[in-house]
């Protein structure tokens, strides 16, 4: 009998089994606290509803898609510009500021939100989107950036060949192959413009997310809470289906061989100077403006002496950062992988039905994911299946596993765009060769997913980086992370000294940055 | 004793009902235009389809309901499928269990004639170079029973001629069971022991 | 190539699995064991706590570690935690948050007469589940530019035409805010609340979530009159900017008062040692807990700091502070219907 090294060999049908069901396992743990949220709609809060109804529920339903909306295409246009400029041109400083332009990401809206706040003093549902775009416009950016250095020369070539000028080239042809991209991109802005609370609280702008904290924290219920939350599932779900038809049922794939990206034509001069004046504007609004604010307050808090809190000085913080970064971000992408790898198409439909299941802590708001964990873990204790004396509640663990719930779909994403990239040929071979599922995933699939996986990783760890809500409501004793340590800074409406943390939170989400960068120079993909 | 019988194999909505036997050692030729539904009656051996109707025996077992990796069928693919991520020897050694690889993979690239290869890349080969090693690859493992899916259309004619020959020689060389899909017929006379035609889903002599 | 990779996936999932188990049963330890020597707080407010706990273990020897964040979060986090909490003193900003807390079950009776002695009744719950540790009023605000003659002495005089467009407020998200409300709905029944904060709304009132840019757009002119905490205030003078002046309710009830406090966790793994806390919190430990943030002692016989005193007496609303957590829904609702951002 064919087979691999004796030891699978003997493990053979068991561990296919075993496989599949860790996976379905896994997959049911990370939905599990999104399922808890959304059953209590299973008994509506009804006085809650109708009190909404009579006050906010219209205004936050508009507010919120007013936003999305807004953000979602401000965000595909400034990052579509700005990647095609990129792109398309080579003109002194291409490569410096095609790295800047990806560096909004690092910088979170909490932080830019409350400088625009200081310098401009103005609050409102515009100024709001426009410091969520700010930070999210360069997820639409890279994903566009990749597509165009993805596509062949050949292409616009071939274009130019039958009568387009190079304009028209881009617009029939080069934005239109680029268009699963711009879907994924737009999709990833919209589900964090849907769940962001701390953006829009500083500009005094109420939507659903900050609706569920009105109910939760201010009429006591947490039931009608959960329920509102799962308005945002809906809206997920309502906005994943509208991103797979806006991709389009073909699946692009462009032997690229040795010409990929689209050919960069040389700007000299003053229009060199013209096509770079676009890119340096945004990056003023985008990283300028909050720099000019926060350096001079970080560098007054440090002098002054006040560059610490009570859990320590900038290192423990920043060590506290990275233990949990570094907890996430491992457990997260293998769970992601491992979705990913099972729910491919040759795979049993139900695995990819669970991944998309697992995947929706996405749509909802941090603390809501804590609270849906909280519940779990406290049902798991109840159950009695742990020694006396071991709690569960109040470990990194527990903190972990919610960073997970909360973005295995970005990892899943991410995995799955390498995944798809596998040709099916190549798994089939595999298999006549005498591998089975098990083995072609662990010999085929996850050497070939690797660019995926390390986009997962670095995207997974910018989130993290960055996160605030489940951090502090779950963190264990004396785990305090830079977002903590920006939050107790401007709880106490003292914004100057949130400026060290905010800037070490943007450094550390750069390194992030500049790995998701490498990652797609090198030809990874974003998203499936 | 292998050998290959199919018994009223029906896939939908390309076989209605093939029935082929193939004798120890033989090589068929199935020839038929596009669409005729070789690829799939290929792929209906391999396991990677599954059949609505009828059965299928290679050697004395039954196969039918076998997942492709449990069947002992070789499949080499139109498109060659070589694994990017491995270089020749990995790719060609990938089905060889660990203890006798060294020696199969080296024993096959002589017989391929692309010894000192070993270490090239699957992107570094050309068409020829390629299609010999996905033919070792699927040689490697001693399968009882061969499938070649148009094994020289990505060629150009004199390497073709030259490779029709030699496939030929292979193949008798392992006498191995061997049905091979092309449309092109010279192919099929240089190549088969026997020739059938596939039309519409069922054979013609 | 692929086995490498596969050493390396299995190696990291190995060392993930191992660190998280470690991770899990080590706190674990800390989170049941609760020795005697160590108190473990969670904690709303926290500007200068921790001299003050480091003030207690120095004269006590007992330990404390806690935990910071938003307070109705860590009364969730304290309710899903149930018997394994490690949580023994819940330590709140707000007494809507506290009595919340006690009627969640969250809290144990201190049965302490050292705090029946020390706070006056109207800051303590009546069922002895909490108690205050320092009171602070949030009044009215005038800028310096606005004579003191003109400006509001009620709650309700802020929605005077006169301060149209010139009036800064919390937003209703904020515990504040809605304690204020809660008191105005306890005062003067729920209709005259809302003609109140009806009053306020039709003013177009600029809402800023931070009390500290409130006093700031007063001194820039952004606005004439607001509503803020005093310890903000004497913050800002304290850092040498002296940006507004507080301005005493003389109308109605008095001026509204709202306290930090602090209660036993019904689950406490070390409950003496929590009483223990509390009560030196109550007494000895009364002028530093107050002092740190400017605010008033609960305890009537300590007196408060100069700065604060110097703000002068004030007739504080007599209500008893445990009735703004009931009050509380019905604040936000009456907040939402009123227009109140």
């Amino acid at each position: 009998m064919t087979a691999l090294g004796a030891p699978v060999k003997a493990l053979g049908a068991p561990v296919k089994a075993l496989g599949a069901s860790a996976t379905a396992l896994g997959a049911a743990v990370l939905a599990a606290p999104v399922v808890v949220v959304v059953a209590s709609l299973v008994e509506p809060s009804t006085d809650t509803w109708s009190h909404l109804w009579q006050t906010r529920l219209v205004e936050m339903l508009v507010s919120t898609a007013v936003l999305a909306v807004g953000v979602v295409a401000a965000s595909l246009v400034v990052g579509t510009a700005a990647a095609w400029l990129v792109a398309a041109h080579d003109f002194p400083g291409r490569r410096l500021l095609g790295w800047l332009l990806a560096l909004p990401l690092a910088l979170p809206g909490y932080v830019s939100g409350f400088t625009w706040l200081d310098v401009t003093g103005r609050q409102g549902l515009v100024m709001a989107a426009v410091v969520l775009t700010a930070s999210l416009y360069p997820y639409v950016y890279l994903l566009t950036l990749a597509a165009f250095r993805e596509q062949s020369a050949r292409t616009v070539e071939a274009a130019r060949t039958l009568g387009c000028s190079r304009w028209r080239a881009w617009w029939r042809v080069v934005l239109p192959l680029a268009r699963p991209s711009l879907a994924a991109g737009a999709a990833l802005v919209a589900m964090e413009v849907l769940t962001d609370v701390g953006t829009v609280r500083l500009f005094d702008v109420t939507t659903v997310a900050d609706g569920v904290f009105r109910v939760w924290f201010g009429l006591d219920d947490r039931d009608g809470a959960a329920e509102l939350a799962s308005v945002l599932v809906g809206a997920a779900v309502v906005m994943v289906t509208v991103e797979r038809l806006a991709r389009g049922r073909a699946r692009f794939v462009q032997r690229g061989g040795r010409d990929t990206g689209v050919a960069a034509r040389r700007v000299r001069g003053a229009r060199g100077i013209a096509v770079a004046a676009g890119p340096v504007v945004l990056l003023l609004v985008a990283l300028g403006v909050p720099l000019v604010r926060l350096v001079p307050w970080a560098w007054t808090t440090v002098a002054e002496g006040q560059g610490r809190t009570v859990s320590g000085g900038a290192v423990d913080h920043l060590l506290d950062s990275l233990l949990v970064v570094s907890l996430a971000v491992v457990v997260t992408v293998v769970a992601g992988t491992a979705l990913a790898l099972a729910g491919r198409p040759g795979r049993a439909r139900a695995a990819r039905v669970l991944a998309r299941v697992a995947t929706t802590g996405y749509a909802v708001p941090g603390p809501v994911v804590a609270i849906g964990v909280l519940v779990c873990v406290a049902w798991l204790e109840a159950q009695g299946w742990w020694p006396a004396g071991w709690a569960l509640a109040g470990t990194l663990g527990v903190l972990v596993y919610a960073l997970a719930v909360r973005y295995v779909a970005v990892a899943h994403a991410a995995v799955a765009a390498s995944a798809d990239k596998v040709p099916e040929r190549v798994v089939e071979a595999a298999r006549t060769l005498g591998s089975g599922p098990g083995a072609v995933a662990l010999r085929v699939e996850l050497p070939l997913v690797r660019p995926g996986v390390v986009v997962a990783a670095a995207l997974v760890g910018i989130d993290v980086v960055k996160e605030l809500p489940v951090t502090l409501l779950l963190r264990p004793f004396g785990v305090d992370t830079l977002p903590v340590w920006v939050w107790q800074a401007t709880s106490d409406s003292r914004w100057e000294q949130a400026a060290v943390p905010g800037l070490l939170v943007a450094g550390l989400a750069s390194v992030g940055v500049a790995v998701l960068l490498a990652a797609l120079a090198r030809g990874a993909e974003m998203v499936a | 004793m292998s050998g290959l019988e199919l018994r009223g194999v029906c896939v939908a909505p390309v076989l209605t009902g093939v029935d082929l036997t193939v004798a120890d050692g033989e090589v068929l030729v199935l020839v038929g235009p596009s669409g005729a539904g070789k690829t799939t009656l290929l792929r209906a051996v391999a396991g990677l389809v599954a059949v609505s109707a009828g059965s299928i025996r290679i050697g004395i077992r039954d196969v039918t309901t076998e997942p492709p990796e449990r069947r002992r069928v070789g499949l080499v693919f139109q498109d060659h499928a070589l694994f990017p991520h491995l270089d020749v020897a990995g790719n060609v050694g990938f089905g060889v269990a660990r203890r006798e690889r060294a020696a199969r993979v080296t024993e096959l690239l002589s017989l391929v004639r692309l010894d000192g290869f070993a270490r090239r890349r699957p992107h570094e080969l050309s068409g020829g170079e390629s299609q010999r090693v996905a033919l070792a690859r699927a040689l490697a493992p001693r399968p009882e029973v061969l499938l070649l899916d148009e094994p020289f259309a990505s060629l150009d004619p004199e390497l073709r001629d030259a490779l029709r020959r030699e496939v030929r020689s292979i193949l008798r060389a392992a006498g191995t069971t061997a049905v091979v899909v092309t449309h092109d017929v010279a192919d099929a006379e240089a190549i088969g022991d026997r020739v059938v035609a596939l039309r519409a889903g069922r054979l013609v002599e | 190539m692929s086995r490498k990779g596969n050493l390396v996936a299995g190696a990291v999932v190995a060392v993930a699995g191992a660190v998280l188990a470690a991770c899990g049963g080590g706190s674990s330890g800390d989170a049941t064991g609760g020795s005697a020597g160590q108190v473990t707080v969670y904690l709303g407010r926290h500007y200068g706590i921790e001299q003050v706990f480091n003030a207690f273990t120095a004269e006590t020897g007992i330990a404390v570690r806690f935990t910071t964040g938003r307070d109705p979060e860590l009364r969730e986090r304290l309710k899903t935690e149930g018997k394994n909490t490690p949580a023994d003193v819940y330590l709140a900003a707000d007494a809507a948050n506290l009595e919340l807390a006690a009627t969640d079950g969250l809290l144990a009776p201190l049965g302490s007469t050292v705090v029946t002695t020390a706070v006056p009744a109207v800051l303590r719950d009546s069922q002895d589940l909490w108690t205050a540790l320092s009171v602070r009023a949030r009044t009215v605000m005038r800028a310096a530019r606005v004579p003191d003659a003109e400006a509001p002495r009620s709650y309700a005089a802020l929605g005077d035409a006169r301060w149209k467009g010139k009036l800064c407020l919390r937003p209703a998200t904020h515990p504040y805010t809605q304690s204020l409300v809660a008191a105005l709905i306890a005062d003067g029944g729920v209709a005259g609340a809302e003609r109140t904060v009806r009053g306020w709304v039709a003013n177009n009132p600029t809402y800023l979530d931070s009390d500290t840019k409130i006093l700031e757009a007063l001194a820039d002119g952004t606005c004439d009159v607001a509503v803020t905490n005093t310890y903000y205030l004497l913050r800002a003078r304290s850092e040498g900017k002296d940006l507004a002046q507080a301005v005493w309710i003389t109308e109605g009830p008095g001026t509204h008062v709202n306290v930090s406090g602090a209660g036993i966790a019904t689950h406490a793994p070390n409950p003496a040692g929590a009483k223990r806390l509390i009560e030196w919190l109550a007494t000895t430990g009364q002028r530093p807990f107050a002092d740190a943030n400017f605010e008033e002692p609960a305890a009537a016989s300590v007196a408060p700091r100069a700065e604060v005193a110097a703000l002068g007496t004030y007739r504080r609303d007599p209500i008893a502070v445990e009735r703004f957590g009931a009050l509380q829904p019905e604040a936000v609702k009456l907040l939402d219907r009123a227009g109140h951002r």
